[in-house]
């Protein structure tokens, strides 16, 4: 079935089941939760592309996007988090505690249009690939969060793996140029991590250490702001992951004669000899890190809000999001938004929340146009779920 | 219901994360260098072939196996395979793993027609042996070769187990393999082609009992045999045979004309047998499809003797006989502008033809055979008229990669006195289309020599059509012309100084396929 299809279905599934309640935010109860999303993105080709890398096809010209955003960095990625988590309350010096479990799978790239046109437009309309600013990153984490909530801050440990990783990272004065069809120069310096993950299902190639925290204002009770940070440390890396800086430098006008009647053995010697490695020593690296805020201004029977969100070393760029939110009914409260970043541009996302009785469900769209995929260039789905005990 | 939704919306966010089926391809338009270098004439030809001449000019040298008179060529079959029936008188009885007190010498003479062998040398010798006995039990044969040494200098004993454990004559089968063994086959000069042995009997773990009648019947066959070295009278044999050499380069060149100035073909016979031997040609024709041409020289028909190789023990040397031809007293350039691609040659070799005038010192190394090589020169000073090199490349393409429509263009700077063209065509014949299929030959001064390169520009085109065939088929079939500068004069070649320059670059339109 198609995704498209699915997604008013559920919609009208979960509604029949919410009715009216009060907010029991303040009812001191423990409650478990599940908060997952997912979304992709590009700022220059639409979603249909990633449904053909995803399931085949052909890429036509229409699905690489404008191919002519020559000085532009662009970019691409997304990410997909699954969350359980419990709150627990607490009579003592806290209110709550809180633990979760996360796995967070992110990917993102960062190049400049030239690079584009070059792996899926070719290189005869091209005669210089910038890679000064580019950089590509995978990522699969396992995260365990321990914390407590105390009046308007919370403050928590953070725990984890790293499944795999992979993150490539050019130099500021990486390029190749192309002269003619006869010459090629390159100089290519890229920095490389490479984390393979293991069979072993507790011990895995790097370790998380980590805090999270956030802290609530309430200037009044129509005005309030919100700052966090989530998963803010160091990962430390075991011998097997690979740090690698390449330094290559050349000039390619194809191969003598003699390499072209020996072309097997050609293949063997550039990539000995063309290429050199030097493998460095890092074992220790900052987290990709989240940052995170929100103000909320309550005016009449709406609900203002701005927000921003930024993920380190994920050539992520600033997200930011304007919110108006409205409760139309006692069930059901509805929101949309505009966003600005991540992955993409502009996104017009809108979000059901649904309170029915010790049942809290929310489930947003996170580009509303995301489902004309041929046209569109970001995707987003959320759904979290809260049950109070 | 609640429950349900929830289980719904896993499953289906897990079957998007399903494996992709189907192959992603996209259309690319790329350019690529293909290749670059700069060729001089020992990138084609074998460097240490190549040699300067007196007058200053290079010339090639190779030389071609014409053929190798070996040991099956003049010698009869050698079959060492014997058979005894063996009497031991045993009036006591043999205890276990005692060796009885009888010995039974034996002689073995082998015809070997005209040959009579002094003395061989097997690197490795094998028979299969049958044996039968009516002795109980089991029990072992030694056997001795009274005139063999080991390579190490020690007699020759090996011991032959006969399994009989019913004492019912039962046939028993198995193999005895030697190596390195040196046997006189002379008994001390007295004569040739003759083995002595003697044979005893040794019982195993049972007591062999008593028996004036016992007996061994044997039967030795050669299985096969690998000989190091020979001496007698290899006999006065007539060989009349003929021998087909292919010049398999030449298939993938024709020719209009080919003129080579002062081209040498040199006939060198190289007997490395103690043996003298009278040679002679009858006829060397080269052929070329329907054509043949005959080599004309003084030699042919003529008996040419061949004096015997000699082994002097702490040296070796070898009889060597050479025979010039050349366009002086041959009809070569005739032969060279036919571009033979096959050389018939018949002969008429006779050994020993003063009989054993060396007295039975006659003698054969295996790798030092009678051999008779063409050793060909030919200067690097010619003229050619639309010689065509033809050849089938294979062209191999990654599956990634699906080439539409390609261009492949080059570059060359020619410094070289010869003129190129190409025509190149897929496997169905189908051309590929080339603009200015031709680079000229280098600017020469008024002596034939070079002095500025000539630059040109070619560039192949595949079509789709072609492009479909050529991925099918993976081969271009690729065809080179050269032409001398004019008809009539020659032009010489240096390997150092002339050199032809090129660059190569392909563009194309291909799909990606990634799977």
């Amino acid at each position: 079935m198609k995704i498209q299809l699915l997604i008013p279905l559920i919609l009208l599934v979960s509604l029949d089941y919410c009715n009216a309640q009060q907010d029991t935010s303040t009812n001191k109860k423990n409650k478990i939760y599940t908060d997952n999303y997912f979304n992709i993105g590009s700022t220059h080709f639409p979603v249909a592309f990633y449904n053909t890398f995803l399931n085949g096809g052909h890429l036509t010209d229409k699905l690489k996007g404008n191919l002519n955003n020559n000085n532009r960095i662009l970019r691409t990625g997304g990410e997909s988090q699954i969350k359980l988590g419990v709150l627990i309350h607490s009579e003592k010096n806290v209110d709550y505690f809180y633990v979760d479990l996360i796995q967070l799978f992110t990917f993102g790239g960062k190049y400049h249009q030239s690079l584009f046109n070059f792996i899926f437009s070719g290189n005869n309309d091209l005669a210089l690939i910038k890679l000064n600013n580019t950089a590509f990153h995978y990522r699969n984490f396992q995260l365990l969060n321990i914390g407590f909530n105390k009046d308007n801050y919370s403050f928590g440990f953070v725990l984890g793996n790293v499944i795999s990783e992979n993150n490539i990272k050019f130099n500021t004065s990486d390029f190749i140029e192309f002269h003619d069809n006869y010459i090629w120069n390159a100089q290519i310096s890229p920095s490389l991590i490479t984390v393979p993950n293991t069979n072993n299902l507790v011990l895995k190639n790097g370790q998380v250490f980590g805090i999270d925290g956030k802290i609530k204002q309430e200037f009044n009770q129509h005005l309030n702001f919100e700052i966090g940070v989530e998963n803010l440390g160091l990962i430390h890396y075991s011998n097997d992951a690979l740090f690698t800086q390449i330094d290559t430098n050349f000039t390619f006008e194809g191969f003598s004669f003699d390499q072209i009647l020996n072309f097997n053995e050609t293949i063997e010697d550039i990539s000995s000899s063309t290429i050199k490695y030097a493998e460095l020593e890092s074992p220790i690296n900052l987290t990709p890190y989240s940052i995170w805020g929100i103000t909320n201004y309550e005016f009449k029977k709406l609900t203002y809000s701005l927000s921003f969100f930024y993920r380190h070393n994920s050539q992520f760029m600033p997200r930011f999001n304007l919110i108006l939110s409205k409760k139309i009914s006692s069930t059901l409260s509805l929101s949309g938004n505009i966003a600005y970043g991540g992955y993409t541009q502009f996104q017009w996302g809108t979000k059901l929340l649904c309170d029915y009785k010790k049942y809290n469900l929310g489930i947003q769209i996170m580009n509303v146009t995301g489902f004309l995929s041929s046209w569109s260039k970001s995707f987003g789905l959320g759904l979290n779920f809260n049950l109070k005990l | 219901m609640r429950y349900l939704t929830f289980i719904l919306i896993t499953v289906v966010f897990l079957a998007g994360c399903s494996k992709r089926k189907n192959a992603i391809s996209w259309t690319t338009h790329l350019s690529i260098p293909i290749s670059k270098d700069s060729l001089k004439l020992d990138d084609f030809l074998n460097v240490n072939n190549i040699y300067s001449s007196p007058n200053h000019h290079y010339y090639l040298k190779d030389t071609l196996n014409l053929f190798e008179l070996n040991q099956n060529d003049f010698l009869p079959n050698l079959d060492f395979s014997f058979s005894e029936s063996l009497s031991f008188p045993l009036a006591f009885s043999i205890p276990p793993n005692q060796i009885a007190p009888v010995t039974i010498p034996s002689n073995h003479q082998f015809d070997f027609q005209d040959l009579q062998l002094h003395e061989i040398s097997f690197n490795r010798l094998s028979f299969k042996y049958t044996a039968t006995s009516n002795i109980d039990g089991d029990f072992f044969l030694i056997i001795h070769l009274p005139n063999a040494l080991k390579e190490n200098g020690d007699p020759f004993y090996d011991t032959i187990e006969i399994r009989n454990s019913n004492g019912n004559n039962n046939a028993f089968v198995d193999e005895l393999q030697i190596e390195n063994l040196k046997l006189d086959l002379s008994n001390n000069g007295s004569t040739y082609n003759s083995i002595a042995t003697t044979f005893k009997v040794m019982s195993g773990e049972d007591t062999i009992p008593p028996n004036f009648f016992s007996n061994v019947n044997l039967n030795m066959e050669l299985a096969n045999f690998d000989i190091a070295y020979m001496r007698g009278y290899f006999g006065n044999v007539n060989i009349i045979d003929e021998i087909i050499t292919d010049v398999n380069i030449m298939n993938k060149l024709i020719a209009k004309s080919v003129e080579i100035y002062q081209p040498e073909i040199e006939l060198i016979i190289k007997n490395g047998v103690g043996m003298d031997a009278q040679l002679t040609i009858n006829d060397m024709e080269f052929n070329r499809n329907q054509d043949s041409k005959n080599l004309s020289h003084y030699t042919i028909g003529q008996c040419i003797n061949i004096s015997r190789a000699q082994d002097l023990g702490w040296d070796f040397n070898y009889s060597n006989k050479s025979i010039d031809i050349n366009p002086q007293n041959s009809n070569i350039n005739e032969v060279i502008n036919l571009l033979p691609t096959q050389i018939v040659t018949s002969y008429h070799l006779e050994t020993n033809p003063q009989g054993n005038h060396a007295g039975f010192n006659d003698f054969y190394y295996t790798n030092r055979p009678l051999s008779i090589d063409a050793a060909v020169t030919l200067p690097l000073l010619f003229n050619v008229d639309s010689l065509v090199f033809t050849d089938t490349l294979s062209v191999e393409f990654p599956d990634l990669v699906r080439i539409n429509e390609a261009n492949l263009d080059i570059e060359i700077e020619n410094a070289i006195p010869l003129s190129f063209c190409f025509d190149l065509s897929v496997l169905n014949g189908d051309k590929i289309n080339l603009t200015q299929p031709c680079f000229i030959h280098s600017n020469l001064d008024s002596n034939n020599l070079i002095s500025t390169p000539s630059l040109s520009h070619l560039t192949a085109s595949l079509d789709s059509a072609n492009s479909s065939t050529l991925l099918r088929e993976n081969k271009i079939i690729f065809k080179a012309i050269i032409y001398s500068p004019d008809t009539s004069s020659y032009f010489p070649v240096f390997t150092t100084s002339d050199w032809l320059n090129y660059k190569l670059g392909l563009t194309f339109n291909a799909d990606i396929n990634i799977e």
